[in-house]
């Protein structure tokens, strides 16, 4: 069956939009074809920095054939009482040509109508292709748009020619000033850069012969390839990441490597520096060898193998003058010490509420030092030392030119200051993780300085009203409450994170105040249950089972969610969640906890009295020690005498102070349980029948 | 080729291409777009074809001579053509080839580079030309220019000639170019490079400065209140260049940054209000 060829031909797209842009069209096409009733098979998609194509596979030369339904007036009015057809049924039946008898019915809107269905035979699909692809190809919307003709078309850059195949046949689409021909344009260094086409699926190859390789993912392993290959004859890494290798791969038609050294001169400076000096703008891919060093790079050339070795040498000048340049950063950063840089904090704004980084950094301390005393191993002072320093890389130069050094170019500085190692792996790695996926810091100091960090960023930002409102999030502070609490439960900092903010409170400005403490709770809080669920695979029914129970103590609130998904499935568990929700049931509107002991009466009830005091007290203690696991097996043994409790007494006695007494002493009962979480809001395979969907809505 | 030739075969290929061939401007820019045959030109509906020298001050890019593609000071080519031809890149590659290049032995990339000046409240689209992935040219098709949509756009051409010539030469340093056969790029701006770099660095006055650029800015507004929107740009770009020194002096807080530029803006914005409003436009240069 024929294929469909539709390229689109443009100056040269930035690298890191196209693959989007080419789902997108894969998308949209595949959604027109559907409502226009064209069938295929498959639509491939093929994209360079000039050009965005698609080929659909075996698309049918016509259009399905459509029904549609032609309502008339309603079955009411259209036949009488008796069913006969009156004047106006007639009247429809005749305009469409048909006779009463073949009248249908449709439903609209409550109401019964007459109708008619009509056939409609599908037209031509070039004739449709004709009308809806230029359709297809405006309704694409790239990140950023720009204008270039007199057309008034706006796109992610100039269109500049059109290529639009049905097999063998010109589908001469319009669009802007540009009518779609056969002629397309191979690599720009050849002589002869026009081609014609002839048919659809010549296109790839027909390309190939023209130097461009229309396929990405080919384009991807001839990359990997080349790499891999120097690496190996190396013995060396190849520091590639997505972005790196999406702008090499994206950035070209036909990607040739070229190896190239680095001058020994500057084999001294440190390999961060060279690094991050050879990714700038997403030129080259650093070798780093077993030794440390990073004595040479590969860059990807557009077209065909440098057989002079110009494009190399080339290549070598430019990286050999951005080293030039990182030097010079460096060295003039290297006048002063990173401890006397942090003064110019004072002139660096942080934001206009909360202060300069200077003030920012007197915030962390304070937190830091707090966060120190109850977690820090006796590391208090290396805390503080690092605390003072994290920022100060932010006024140097070689911050400014390379933002991505922040953090890693501090702790360069501060090992060359003879700092103490802890106090420089502390401020390289206090920004960690620094995406989702990333990794922690590995040292205590280097977390407890990025809690510090991230927790001020998400107090300021929501005591100013910064709040995120749907997509808005102009300070990242979702992503900074996520790392936050990832720092706190993996690395199991048992501290209350509440009590401390709470405690800190002065610390921050109240003039421009726009949200409260009980505010940034709130939103943590939240934080804390998507984490639970998104990232360490927490069932819903737990998370609310353990958010019940609000807590700043984020290390806690997870041994908590993980020692009740432990129990989850085991039945014993399952009957003490029935036993404890007839204690909840019972008690849910009473705040009562006080009761007189001496005014128990029947044996159950004394019963669980001891049982009671006996769990509370081996309770505390295992619970301080985050074994909640236990704690739960230890609840068990109250599971039998509450539902011997059930059977004996009657809770709500007449008797006023009896009643308060039996419910005040649930109240504490619930109260131990409550430790571990709300136990009711689990959900069961034996009570998922009767499981309040209120619970299952609230924990949202 | 020398770098004097260089010039005079850029000049000859856009005059080739109905450019009007005008000088740099007699007051300090930055870039060869804050000429007013750009700034001016780039507005209103009137088609434009102009090709000029422009010496480019970037005081915070000087090396005391010492860097071998940084510079205080740097000269650039620019043409600018109203509407863009649709063949614009080809032309462009044309005239690299004009200047003795063979490009099928470089790598030629277009690398995304969208360009933006928040002190003339300019934006436009474009890329980093780059042979062997050394930026030797600037392409934007510019949208806005102090605030106001283009219509039609313009396409700004940028070469970086020191860069250019590099290649051309087969020299590794600015400074051993030839400017022509027998005087060095270092002979005429080594020194220079040197005295300038310590001068933005570490001996502007800094308060002298800072008042040099409030009484640029008094005339600017003054002239504008005249009507005298050339004058008033004059002064706009003033401002815009002791701005930059004082920015080099680390003179300037970022929060003061913010404000300073936001100043320079709202004159660019005013005298392009001014020129548009005053018939400035049958003044502009037209082919």
């Amino acid at each position: 069956m024929p294929a469909l060829l539709l390229e689109i031909g443009t100056e040269e797209m930035p690298a890191l939009d196209i693959p989007c842009l080419a789902q997108e069209l894969r998308a949209t096409t595949s959604k027109v074809f559907t409502q226009e009733a064209l069938s295929y098979r498959q639509i491939d998609v093929y994209y360079t920095p000039r050009r965005l194509a698609m080929l659909v596979c075996d698309l049918k030369t016509q259009q399905e054939e459509q029904v549609r339904t032609i309502k008339g007036p309603p079955t009411a009015v259209a036949f009488d009482s008796k069913g006969c057809a009156t004047q106006a049924g007639i009247g429809f039946a005749q305009s469409q040509g048909v006779t009463v008898r073949e009248l249908g019915q449709v439903e609209y809107g409550a109401k019964i109508y007459t109708s008619v269905k009509r056939s409609i035979p599908g037209k031509e699909t070039s004739e449709v292709l004709l009308a809806i692809l230029p359709r297809i190809i405006m309704d694409l919307h790239p990140k950023k748009t720009m204008r270039w003709d007199s057309s008034g078309l706006s796109f992610i850059r100039p269109l500049r020619w059109l290529v639009c195949l049905y097999d063998d046949k010109l589908i001469p689409i319009e669009l802007g000033h540009l009518r779609a021909g056969k002629k397309t344009y191979g690599h720009r260094f050849l002589e002869q850069q026009e081609v014609v086409l002839d048919r659809a699926t010549s296109y790839v190859q027909t390309l190939a012969d023209s130097s461009v390789v229309v396929d990405p993912e080919e384009r991807q392993t001839m990359v990997l390839d080349a790499l891999k290959e120097q690496a190996d004859r190396l013995g060396a890494d190849y520091l590639v990441d997505n972005e790196l290798l999406s702008r090499i791969v994206n950035g070209t038609e036909h990607p040739t490597p070229i190896f190239g050294s680095i001058s020994e001169e500057f084999l001294n400076l440190p390999t961060e520096i060279v690094h991050a000096t050879l990714r700038e703008e997403g030129k080259f891919v650093p070798f780093a060898l077993a030794d440390g060093t990073s004595p040479c790079f590969m860059g990807f050339r557009d077209g065909m193998a440098d057989k002079d070795g110009i494009v190399r040498a080339g290549y070598e000048r430019v990286v050999q003058a951005r080293l030039r340049d990182s030097r010079f950063f460096f060295d003039r950063d290297r006048q002063s010490t990173l401890a006397e840089k942090v003064r110019d904090l004072h002139n660096m704004v942080y934001d206009a509420r909360l202060g300069s980084l200077w003030e920012k950094v007197e915030r962390i301390r304070a937190l830091a030092g707090a966060i120190a005393d109850h977690a820090g191993d006796g590391l208090a002072q290396e805390v503080d030392r690092a605390a003072f320093l994290c920022k100060a890389d932010l006024v140097t130069e070689l911050v400014q030119a390379f933002p991505e050094l922040q953090g890693i170019a501090g702790g360069l500085y501060a090992r060359l200051d003879d700092e103490s190692n802890a106090v420089a792996d502390a401020i390289s790695e206090h920004y960690f993780p620094i995406s989702s996926e990333a990794s922690l810091p590995k040292s205590r100091v280097g977390t407890i300085v990025g809690l510090a960090d991230k927790l001020d960023t998400v107090i300021g930002a929501v005591l100013v009203g910064e709040q995120p409102t749907g997509s808005r999030d102009p300070y990242g502070i979702r992503r900074q409450a996520n790392s936050l609490i990832r720092l706190a439960i993996e690395g199991k900092v048992d501290l209350d994170f509440f009590e401390l903010i709470e405690s800190l409170e002065e610390t921050y400005p109240v003039i421009e105040r726009k949200g409260a403490i009980s505010d940034v709770r709130q939103f943590i809080s939240e934080r804390v249950a998507q984490l639970l669920r998104q990232k360490y695979g927490i069932g819903p029914d737990v998370v609310a089972c353990v958010a019940a129970v609000r807590g700043g103590n984020f290390y806690h609130i997870f041994l908590r969610a993980r020692a009740v998904t432990t129990w989850h499935e085991r039945k014993d568990f399952h009957s003490l969640i029935a036993a404890f929700s007839r204690v909840c049931n019972i008690t849910k509107n009473s705040a009562e906890t006080d009761f007189n002991p001496s005014l128990f009466k029947s044996e159950a009830e004394k019963a669980l009295w001891r049982e009671y005091l006996k769990v509370e007290g081996l309770l505390t203690n295992l619970l301080e020690k985050g074994n909640y696991e236990q704690g739960i097996k230890l609840l068990l043994s109250l599971r039998d005498p509450i539902n011997c409790y059930f059977e004996d007494v009657l809770v709500m006695a007449e008797e006023v102070s009896l009643r308060q007494n039996r419910l005040g002493f649930l109240g504490a009962l619930t109260g131990l349980f409550y430790r571990i979480g709300d136990l009711s809001k689990v959900i069961t395979t034996s009570n998922s029948r009767e499981a309040n969907p209120a619970s299952a809505q609230e924990e949202r | 080729m020398n770098f004097q030739d260089i010039v005079l075969r850029l000049h000859n290929f856009w005059r080739g291409h109905g450019c009007l061939i005008l000088h740099p401007y007699d007051v300090e820019t930055g870039a060869g777009t804050f000429n007013p045959a750009t700034f001016f030109g780039t507005l209103g509906p009137n088609a434009l074809r102009v090709g000029y020298l422009e010496p480019s001050r970037r005081p915070t890019d000087g090396r005391y001579g010492k860097n071998p593609i940084r510079l205080r000071l740097h000269h650039q080519y620019q043409a600018v053509l109203k509407p863009p031809p649709a063949n614009i890149q080809e032309m462009y590659l044309d005239s690299l080839e004009g200047l003795g290049m063979n490009l099928a032995e470089h790598d030629v990339k277009f690398a995304e580079d969208d360009w933006e000046s928040p002190t003339l409240a300019a934006w436009g689209v474009g890329w980093q030309v780059c042979l062997d992935e050394m930026e030797i040219s600037q392409f934007t098709y510019f949208q806005q220019m102090a605030g106001i949509n283009l219509d039609p756009v313009s396409v700004e051409l940028t070469y970086g000639l020191e860069r250019i010539a590099m290649v051309l030469q087969g020299v590794e340093s600015t400074y051993d170019l030839r400017w022509n056969d027998g005087i060095s790029y270092g002979t005429l701006w080594r020194e220079k490079e040197r005295q300038f770099s310590v001068y933005n660095f570490e001996s502007a006055a800094v308060e002298r400065i800072q008042k040099m650029f409030t009484l640029c800015e008094e005339e600017c507004r003054a002239s504008l209140v005249a009507g005298l929107v050339f004058p008033a740009y004059d002064y706009a770009l003033k401002c815009s260049h002791l701005f930059n020194i004082l920015d080099a002096r680390h003179a300037i807080s970022i929060t003061e940054r913010e404000s300073f530029i936001a100043r320079i803006r709202e004159l660019a914005k005013a005298c392009a209000q001014g020129y548009l409003g005053t018939g400035g436009i049958d003044a502009c240069p037209t082919t």
